[in-house]
C-alpha cells in the first residue's frame, strides 16, 4: 500500500512539475509580450510628450495673439489680468483696467442683471458659464461680449475666474435686426392671413405628386371635408372630375416647372356636388430653392358660372331673334314690294284710261297710299340696316356743291303745284371736294328736304352749307342746315321727332302722311358720319334742321370753279354735242341706246365687246362711257380698269357708268369699287338715261346716290331693287299682252324707231332662243346663265317684261345649277314666247 | 474539476479514516491515473463521485453527510490558503454575498476553465436566502462551506435546505442567525 501511495505521490508531483513548466512557459511568453508592449508604450509616451510640448507652444502663441479677450477676475470681482487684445480693443490703458471691478465697464442699465447672473453662477458651484453682456468702450459706446467664465483654483488653493470673451457685437446687431424683421414678418403674416381668411379663399397645398399636404379651414368649408380628412390624398383623385385629369396633370407639370397658372375648373365636394372654382396656383420652394409643391387659391365661382351660362344662352337667343327679325324684314319687304309694284303699275295704267272724277279721286288716293307704302318699306330696310350695325360707310371724294344742286333739282322737278322755292346757299370757302359718304349724305338731305317740302305750303326751303370752321389745311368743319317757312314744330314735340315711328303728333300722319321714320334714319346717319342732327323751330315759324360734320378735304382735285351753272332746272341742260362711248354686246340694246342718244344730238360710238370699246377709247375723246358689265372677249370691269389707266395717263376724268342687267346690289357695289362713277339698271326708260347723262354733263361729280334717289322718287321703278342674295322665287306670272304703257314711255310718238326695235327683235329672237335651248339641253349652266343674262333686257324693250323676269329666274336657276328649275323655266319661257311672237308681229305692223 | 478538490478530499479521508481507506476507495474506483492528483490539475468530475460513492459504501455513511463534512473541511483549506478573501468582512452574510460577486470572479482569472456553481443571495439583517445552482449537484458540499463560514464569523446560526429542482442542481439555503 505504501508503495502505491509513493507511486501516486510521485505521479502527482510529476503532474505538478509538468503543470509548473507549462505555466512557467506561459509566464515567459506573457513576459515577452509585456516587454514589447512596454517598449511600444514608451515610444507612444515620447511621441505624446513631444506633441504636448508642441501644443503648448502653439497654445501660448494663440493666447498671446488671440483675438479673444482674456482676463482674470478675483473672488471680489476685481480684474487681475487682461491680455493686450482686451486693452486695445476697448481703447483703455492697462492701468485703467487692472485692479478695477469688472462691473464698472458694464453700462449702468445692464449692471444689475449681469451682477445677478454672476452671483447665481458663483452660488451654483458650476465650474464654467457662458453669458452675453454689453461692455463700455473708453469712448462711451457699447460693444457686446459673449464670454466663457471658468472657475479656477490655483496651486495655493485660491479661487479666481478666468474669462474668455469674444466681441459678438455684429452678431448682436444682426440678431436685433432679425428679430425686428421677424416681428414685421409676423405682423404681415397675421395681416395677410386675416385677409385671406376674410376673402373666402380656400387654400390648399400639395406636393410634387399632387398629394395634399395642407388644407386651410376655408377650403374645408368650401368642399365640406373636415379637419385633416384630405391630408395625404391625391388632390385630383379626391376633388377633381375624371374628364379633367389630363388637365390636372398638365397643371402640376407646369407648377413643377416653377410656373404659375390661373384656371377655372370643377371640383367635387364631399357630398358629391360639383362646384366651379377659379384656381390661382403657384409653386412654393424648399430652402434649397427647388420646387417643393404648389399652393392653390380656390375661389368659388359656381354662381358666376351659372350666370355666365345663362347669359350665353340669353345672348344666343337674342341674337337668333335679331337674325330672325332681319330675315323677316328682308323677306317681308321683298314680298310686299312685288305686289306693291303691281299695284303702282296698274294704278298708273288705270290713270291712262278714261275715268270719271270720282274714280280719278279714288285712284289718286290709291296711288299716294302705294307710294307711302313704298317709302315705308325703303325706310324699314334702312332702319334694319342701321339697327343691326351692318350699315357701312363708303367714304369717297365728292363735289358737295354739285350734290346739293342735283338734290334740289330733283325737288324742284317734282314739286307739285306748290309755290315753294328751293334755294341753295353754298359757302364759297368750300373750294375742294370733300371726303364723305355721298349716299348717306344724300339720304339725310333728301329726308330733310322732303320734310321741309311736306310741311311747307308756300315760301322757301333753303339748303345752306357753310364752312363753320377751317380746322387745318386738310380738314374742315361743315355746317348743314335745311330751313323752311312751314308750320314749324312746338318745343315739347321736338324731343320726340327723332324717335322711331314718332311724328310731332298723330294728326301729322293723317294730314301730311309719312311714316315717322325719315328723321330717325337721318339722325342715325348723321351720327354715323360723326355729327348730331338738331332742330330749331317754333310752332308756326318754320323749322331749321341742322348738323355739323368734320370732313377731310380732297386737295388732289383742283379747286371748284365758281363759274359753273348753279341753275336748278335740269330740263335746261342740253345734252347736245356730248360725246359718249357705248360698250354693249346686245344688238337690241345697241339699237335702243343709239336711238335714244341720237334723239338728243349726242355723238356716240358703239363697241360690241370690251376689246372694241377699249380700242375706240384709245383713239377718241369722250365725255362719258356707258359700259355693259357682261361682254364677250373682255368684260366691263376689265375694260373699265384699262380705260381708267388711259385716263390717268391723259390726266382726264371721264365718268364710266355701268350698264347692268343684274339687279343685285353687290354687282353695283363692285362696279363702284372698280372706279365706275355710277350705274344704270337695264332695262331703263329713256328719261332715266337722260337724267343720268345730265347729272354728268357738269364734270367732276362722282355722284353715286343717284340710283337710290331715282328709285325712291320714280313712280314706276324700271325694275325691283333686290337685296343681295335674294332670288327670284315667286312664281313667274306671264302677261299675255304686250306692255303698251312701257312702249309709250320708251318710244313716245317715235313709231318708226319702235318699229325698228321690233324688227330687230324678231330677227334675233330665234337665234338667241336656239342658243339658249342648246345650252339648256347640254346642261351647260354657265352658257345658260350668260345667254339668259344677255338677252333678258331685249324682251322688256318690246313690252315683254314678264319674259325678262322669267329670264332672270332662269339665270338664277343656272347660277344655282338647279337643272330641274332651268329646264322648267326654259320650257315656260319658250311656250310663252310662242304665244307672244304673233302678238309682237301684229304690234309691229301697227306702227 | 480542479485537482484541489480531489487532493483535499483524499486528505480529509486520510485524516478521518486513515490512508487504508484512501487506498481502498482509489483501488475500487476506475480512475484515469490511479488516484494520483495534483492541486492545480484538472480531472473528470465523475471520478470524485466514484470516490465519494466508494467512501460512502466503505464507511457506511450517507454521501450527503460526507459532502457536508468535506465542505466544512474545505473551508479551513480555503481560509488558510487564501486569507485575503476573508479579510474586511464583519458579517458572515457580507462574505457569503461576496462568493459569487467577488471570489468566483478571482478564481476564474486564475483558472479560466473552472466550472463554478452560481450563488444568488437575497435578504438582509439576520436572515438570508442563498440559491445554489450547479450541474455538479454538490449542494451539500456548499452547505458545509456555508455553515463553516457562519461559524468563522462567530454567528450562532441555523441553515435549512430546500431542493428547488429534484435532481439537486438547484437548491435554496435559508440561513438564520440566532441573536
Amino acid at each position: 500500500m505504501l508503495e502505491r501511495r509513493l507511486k501516486r505521490e510521485i505521479s502527482a508531483r510529476k503532474q505538478a512539475e509538468n503543470l509548473l513548466e507549462e505555466k512557467a512557459k506561459a509566464l515567459f511568453e506573457a513576459n515577452q509580450a509585456l516587454r514589447a508592449l512596454n517598449a511600444d508604450l514608451e515610444q507612444q509616451i515620447e511621441e505624446r510628450t513631444q506633441q504636448l510640448s508642441e501644443n503648448e507652444t502653439k497654445f501660448r502663441q494663440l493666447v498671446e495673439k488671440a483675438t479673444e479677450i482674456i482676463y482674470n477676475v478675483d473672488l471680489f470681482g476685481n480684474i487681475t489680468y487682461v491680455n493686450t487684445v482686451g486693452i486695445m480693443h476697448y481703447g483703455y490703458e492697462e492701468a485703467d483696467i487692472l485692479g478695477k471691478p469688472f462691473t464698472i465697464f458694464i453700462p449702468k442699465e445692464h449692471r444689475e442683471e449681469v451682477l445677478q447672473h454672476y452671483v447665481e453662477f458663483m452660488n451654483s458651484g458650476k465650474s464654467s458659464d457662458y453669458f452675453e453682456l454689453p461692455v463700455m468702450t473708453r469712448y462711451g459706446s457699447h460693444l457686446w461680449f459673449g464670454q466663457n467664465t471658468n472657475r479656477v483654483v490655483d496651486d495655493e488653493g485660491n479661487v479666481y475666474f478666468s474669462v474668455f470673451a469674444r466681441d459678438i457685437d455684429q452678431r448682436k446687431q444682426a440678431e436685433s435686426a432679425l428679430s425686428l424683421a421677424k416681428v414685421e414678418i409676423e405682423k404681415s403674416e397675421i395681416k395677410y392671413r386675416s385677409i385671406i381668411e376674410n376673402m373666402q379663399l380656400g387654400l390648399l397645398e400639395v406636393d410634387l405628386n399632387n398629394t395634399i399636404i395642407k388644407v386651410y379651414p376655408q377650403f374645408n368649408e368650401m368642399t365640406g371635408y373636415s379637419g385633416d380628412e384630405l391630408i395625404g390624398l391625391n388632390a385630383p383623385d379626391v376633388l377633381g372630375v375624371e374628364e379633367d385629369s389630363d388637365f390636372h396633370q398638365n397643371q402640376i407639370e407646369t407648377r413643377n416647372e416653377g410656373r404659375t397658372g390661373i384656371y377655372e375648373v370643377r371640383i367635387r365636394k364631399k357630398n358629391g356636388e360639383l362646384i366651379w372654382v377659379l384656381i390661382s396656383g403657384a409653386p412654393f420652394y424648399d430652402e434649397h430653392g427647388n420646387v417643393a409643391g404648389s399652393i392653390g387659391i380656390h375661389y368659388d365661382i359656381t354662381n358666376r358660372k351659372q350666370l355666365e351660362q345663362e347669359l350665353i344662352q340669353a345672348k344666343s337667343k337674342a341674337e337668333s331673334a335679331q337674325e330672325a327679325e332681319k330675315l323677316f324684314l328682308a323677306s317681308m319687304s321683298h314680298e310686299i314690294r312685288t305686289p306693291l309694284n303691281a299695284i303702282i303699275g296698274m294704278s298708273h295704267l288705270m290713270s291712262e284710261t278714261k275715268l270719271d272724277s270720282v274714280q280719278n279721286d279714288y285712284l289718286q288716293i290709291l296711288q299716294s297710299s302705294a307710294n307711302i307704302l313704298q317709302h315705308l318699306i325703303s325706310d324699314i330696310l334702312d332702319i334694319s340696316k342701321i339697327d343691326s350695325s351692318s350699315f357701312e360707310l363708303n367714304i369717297t371724294s365728292l363735289d358737295l356743291q354739285e350734290l346739293c344742286l342735283s338734290l334740289l333739282r330733283s325737288f324742284e322737278y317734282k314739286k307739285q303745284n306748290k309755290t315753294i322755292e328751293f334755294n341753295l346757299e353754298f359757302d364759297s370757302a368750300i373750294k375742294h371736294h370733300v371726303f364723305s359718304d355721298a349716299q348717306a349724305l344724300s339720304q339725310i338731305l333728301i329726308n330733310l328736304l322732303s320734310n321741309a317740302e311736306k310741311f311747307t305750303a308756300e315760301g322757301e326751303v333753303l339748303l345752306k352749307v357753310s364752312a363753320a370752321q377751317e380746322k387745318s389745311d386738310n380738314k374742315m368743319r361743315l355746317s348743314f342746315s335745311v330751313k323752311d317757312t312751314g308750320v314749324g314744330i312746338s318745343v315739347e314735340k321736338q324731343q320726340h321727332i327723332f324717335e322711331r315711328f314718332k311724328q310731332a303728333d298723330k294728326s301729322v300722319s293723317s294730314q301730311y302722311g309719312g311714316t315717322g321714320l325719315g328723321l330717325y334714319i337721318s339722325s342715325q346717319l348723321v351720327q354715323l358720319l360723326g355729327g348730331e342732327l338738331q332742330v330749331a323751330s317754333a310752332e308756326g315759324e318754320g323749322a331749321n334742321f341742322y348738323f355739323t360734320l368734320d370732313v377731310a378735304l380732297d386737295t388732289t382735285k383742283g379747286e371748284i370753279s365758281d363759274e359753273r351753272s348753279l341753275t336748278l332746272d335740269r330740263q335746261e341742260i342740253s345734252l347736245e354735242g356730248m360725246r359718249v362711248l357705248v360698250a354693249e354686246d346686245n344688238t337690241m340694246n345697241q339699237r335702243y341706246i343709239s336711238t335714244l342718244l341720237k334723239k338728243k344730238g349726242i355723238c356716240y360710238d358703239i363697241g360690241s365687246d370690251g376689246v372694241e370699246a377699249l380700242s375706240l377709247y384709245e383713239k377718241n375723246q369722250y365725255d362719258l362711257v356707258l359700259m355693259d358689265l357682261q361682254m364677250p372677249k373682255m368684260d366691263g370691269f376689265e375694260a373699265t380698269q384699262k380705260i381708267l389707266e388711259i385716263q390717268k395717263e391723259r390726266g382726264e376724268e371721264v365718268p364710266v357708268l355701268a350698264l347692268t342687267a343684274s339687279s343685285f346690289l353687290s354687282k353695283k357695289q363692285s362696279a363702284m369699287a372698280q372706279g365706275m362713277s355710277g350705274f344704270i339698271s337695264k332695262p331703263f326708260a329713256p328719261n332715266q338715261l337722260y337724267e343720268v347723262l345730265r347729272t354728268f354733263v357738269v364734270k367732276g361729280t362722282t355722284y353715286e346716290g343717284f340710283q337710290t334717289n331715282s328709285e325712291k322718287t320714280n313712280p314706276i321703278p324700271p325694275n325691283v331693287l333686290k337685296l343681295e342674295g335674294e332670288k327670284e322665287k315667286s312664281e313667274i306670272r306671264f302677261q299675255n299682252e304686250i306692255d303698251l304703257e312701257y312702249l309709250e314711255e320708251a318710244y313716245g310718238d317715235d313709231l318708226e324707231y319702235a318699229k325698228e326695235m321690233f324688227v330687230v327683235f324678231l330677227s334675233i329672237v330665234d337665234e338667241s332662243m336656239d342658243t339658249l335651248k342648246q345650252a339648256v339641253e347640254k346642261e351647260d349652266f354657265d352658257r345658260v346663265k350668260q345667254q339668259a343674262h344677255k338677252i333678258k333686257p331685249t324682251f322688256t324693250m318690246i313690252g315683254l317684261s314678264s319674259i325678262t323676269k322669267a329670264m332672270s329666274a332662269l339665270e338664277n336657276a343656272a347660277i344655282e345649277k338647279d337643272l330641274e328649275s332651268v329646264v322648267k323655266t326654259y320650257a315656260e319661257i319658250s311656250h310663252h314666247l310662242k304665244i307672244m311672237i304673233p302678238k309682237v308681229e301684229t304690234q309691229m305692223n301697227k306702227f | 474539476m480542479k485537482g484541489i478538490v480531489f487532493t483535499e478530499f483524499l486528505e480529509m479521508v486520510e485524516a478521518k479514516f486513515g490512508y487504508e481507506m484512501v487506498d481502498k476507495i482509489i483501488s475500487s474506483s476506475e480512475l484515469s491515473n490511479d488516484g494520483a492528483y495534483t492541486a492545480t490539475g484538472t480531472y473528470p468530475h465523475h471520478e470524485l463521485l466514484q470516490l465519494l460513492n466508494e467512501l460512502s459504501n466503505a464507511s457506511d455513511t450517507e454521501k450527503s453527510v460526507l459532502l457536508h463534512s468535506f465542505g466544512t473541511y474545505m473551508f479551513v483549506t480555503f481560509k488558510n490558503g487564501y486569507p485575503g478573501f476573508f479579510e474586511g468582512f464583519e458579517h458572515g452574510f457580507e462574505f457569503l454575498k461576496s462568493v459569487d460577486a467577488h471570489i468566483h470572479k478571482e478564481v476564474l482569472k486564475l483558472y479560466p476553465d473552472a466550472k463554478l456553481p452560481s450563488f444568488e443571495t437575497r435578504g438582509d439583517g439576520n436572515e438570508m436566502r442563498m440559491t445554489y445552482r450547479s450541474y455538479r449537484k454538490m449542494a451539500d458540499f456548499a452547505h458545509g462551506l456555508i455553515e463553516a463560514s457562519m461559524s468563522h464569523f462567530g454567528h450562532e446560526h441555523q441553515v435549512s435546505k430546500k431542493v428547488l429542482v429534484q435532481d439537486g442542481s438547484e437548491v435554496e439555503f435559508h440561513i438564520v442567525i440566532e441573536v
